[in-house]
């Protein structure tokens, strides 16, 4: 009870601190709902285009049924495959005619159909790396009855690549703009501690335990990250959907990112005030005499 | 009840805050630790609360050794030792009464025992009548009055006082000498350091003399007034 009265006599008597806290916590939260982000959407465009990638196995002609439903299943009896579609000869022959549209005319001219039937193999999540898409590919083209496979190998790798460089760079800047907020926050809240250098001496002196004194300054802190996270989220969502008709299908935003930002903020004030605070109850009471030893 | 031996403070490499320091505090005893100002007498005080720690020796304080005290139970000792200093360190956002309360708060005494101590300490410190009084409101000696109040609410078996008269008028010096002693008087050990040597020469309380970190008196004695140019 004494702890939550003295977090919001800190936080009433101390006005314009308290002000630019916020201000600072608010700043850092929205740079870094920014960051999630364009963290989110990047991930999802990264999903996107993984989505894209599929082998596809051309098959002999004059296959029977029971030999393209023993080869299906020794397919699928392969490590890493999702999903397998039969695709018929008839079948390719008239999306290719789709994709061709008007100049499907040219079709007529062939007698024979020359399009294979083939298989279009999708495969999980953590089998998309060029390493595993070659040996899987490797391995079906090795089956009785597969004539040829096709897999985007350069694409594959290139995409992989690109993927692993923009997953390093959003790392280190969530590493960056993580610490830098929590030491610009830490830092400004120490200014707000420091207007209460004495009254941290006197705790100490009548025997408050360090935890007791830390208490009132953390909570203050969590209030504020709270409170800030809150209108930096709240904002981010406002100006998201100001745009969203715009940006249409490219940017996505989530109600847990907000929560995230919130719980940052919370954070943010957590840490920032632990750090602060431990700083004073170092120093040496009622003498600007170091401590010794 | 406190026992110092053998204590040496360094603070860098060979600044010596105190030297070879032997000294013992009986129940109830009045003290004044006197000196030229930067002789020590603050670092023999942060000793007893154990703000900093000697170098070398030991320090005992009702049961807590220096050498081996753990960080939380510096709270514990602190719980029965009462401090005051030359610039009171009262909080200027609250009155009299709630200065005197903190105290009592920060280790989380119920609200009714905290009103019947604050009120019996005001009355003991003759500050009754300036209970809802802000500390900017008050004159230096009040305002040492509340800090002493608010050190002895606690009901410490020792006060330290450093330099309690340091910022106060000769009057105010007067009534807060006065108070220290009938604080002694009822049982409680004073323990006054001050760097004003004519309080202290022909006083009857027993006189801790320190120059350049070292005891050079410890006696119930008259002070002699050279004291500090004969050991030059």
């Amino acid at each position: 009870m004494f702890i939550l009265k003295e977090a919001f006599r800190g936080l009433s008597k101390n006005k314009l601190m308290v002000f630019v806290t916020f201000g600072v916590m608010f700043f850092s939260l929205f740079i870094f709902g920014l960051f999630l982000i364009s963290t989110v959407n990047l991930f999802l465009l990264i999903h996107k285009a993984e989505e894209k990638i599929q082998i596809t196995a051309f098959l002999m002609d004059e296959l029977t049924d029971n030999e393209i439903k023993s080869m299906k299943r020794d397919i699928s009896s392969l490590m890493g495959i999702k999903e397998i579609t039969f695709v018929s000869k008839q079948e390719a022959l008239k999306t290719f005619r789709e994709e061709l549209g008007n100049n499907s005319d040219l079709l007529e001219a062939l007698e024979t159909n020359p399009l294979p039937a083939s298989f279009d193999i999708k495969l999980y999540e953590s089998f998309k790396n060029p390493k595993d898409i070659k040996v899987t590919a490797q391995k079906i083209e090795a089956i009785p009855g597969i004539e040829e496979i096709k897999y985007g190998k350069e694409w594959v790798s290139i995409l992989d690549k690109i993927v692993k460089i923009l997953v390093a760079i959003d790392l280190i800047l969530g590493i960056i703009i993580s610490l830098s907020s929590i030491f610009v926050v830490a830092n400004t809240i120490k200014l707000t501690v420091f207007a209460r250098k004495t009254q941290i001496e006197i705790m100490e002196l009548v025997g408050a335990t360090h935890r007791f004194i830390i208490s009132p300054f953390i909570l203050e802190g969590i209030i504020e990250g709270i409170i800030a996270g809150t209108v930096a989220a709240g904002l981010l969502f406002g100006i998201y959907n100001l745009f969203a008709t715009r940006l249409g299908d490219f940017m996505h935003i989530t109600r847990e990112l907000f929560l995230i930002v919130i719980i940052f903020g919370t954070l943010l004030g957590y840490i920032g005030s632990h750090i602060s605070v431990r700083r004073f109850l170092k120093a040496p009471i009622g003498a600007d005499i170091p401590k010794g030893k | 009840m406190i026992q110092i031996y053998d204590v040496d403070v360094v603070f860098h490499k060979e600044w010596y805050g105190l030297k070879k320091i032997n000294l013992k505090v009986g129940k109830g005893e009045f003290i004044f630790v006197t000196g030229p100002s930067g002789c020590g007498k603050t670092t023999l005080l942060r000793l007893l609360y154990m703000d900093i720690y000697p170098t070398r020796g030991e320090v005992v304080v009702t049961g807590f050794h220096s050498s081996s005290i753990k960080t939380k139970e510096i709270p514990l000792l602190r719980r029965k030792i009462g401090v005051i200093f030359q610039d009171f360190k009262l909080l200027q956002d609250r009155n009299v009464f709630d200065n005197i309360a903190f105290a009592l708060q920060v280790t989380g005494t119920s609200r009714k025992l905290i009103k019947e101590k604050v009120l019996k300490i005001l009355a003991e410190v003759h500050l009754s009548h300036k209970r809802d009084s802000f500390p900017y409101q008050l004159s230096g000696g009040e305002q040492q009055r509340v800090a002493i109040a608010r050190a002895l609410v606690r009901e410490p078996f020792i006060l330290l006082a450093d330099e309690p008269t340091g910022n106060v008028d000769p009057t105010s010096t007067k009534e807060i000498v006065k108070l220290l002693k009938d604080i002694n008087a009822s049982g409680t050990a004073v323990l006054m350091a001050t760097h004003e040597l004519d309080m202290v020469m022909k006083s009857p309380f027993r006189k801790i003399a320190i120059k350049m970190g070292e005891i050079i008196e410890d006696t119930k004695d008259n002070l002699k007034e050279e004291i500090f140019l004969d050991k030059l």
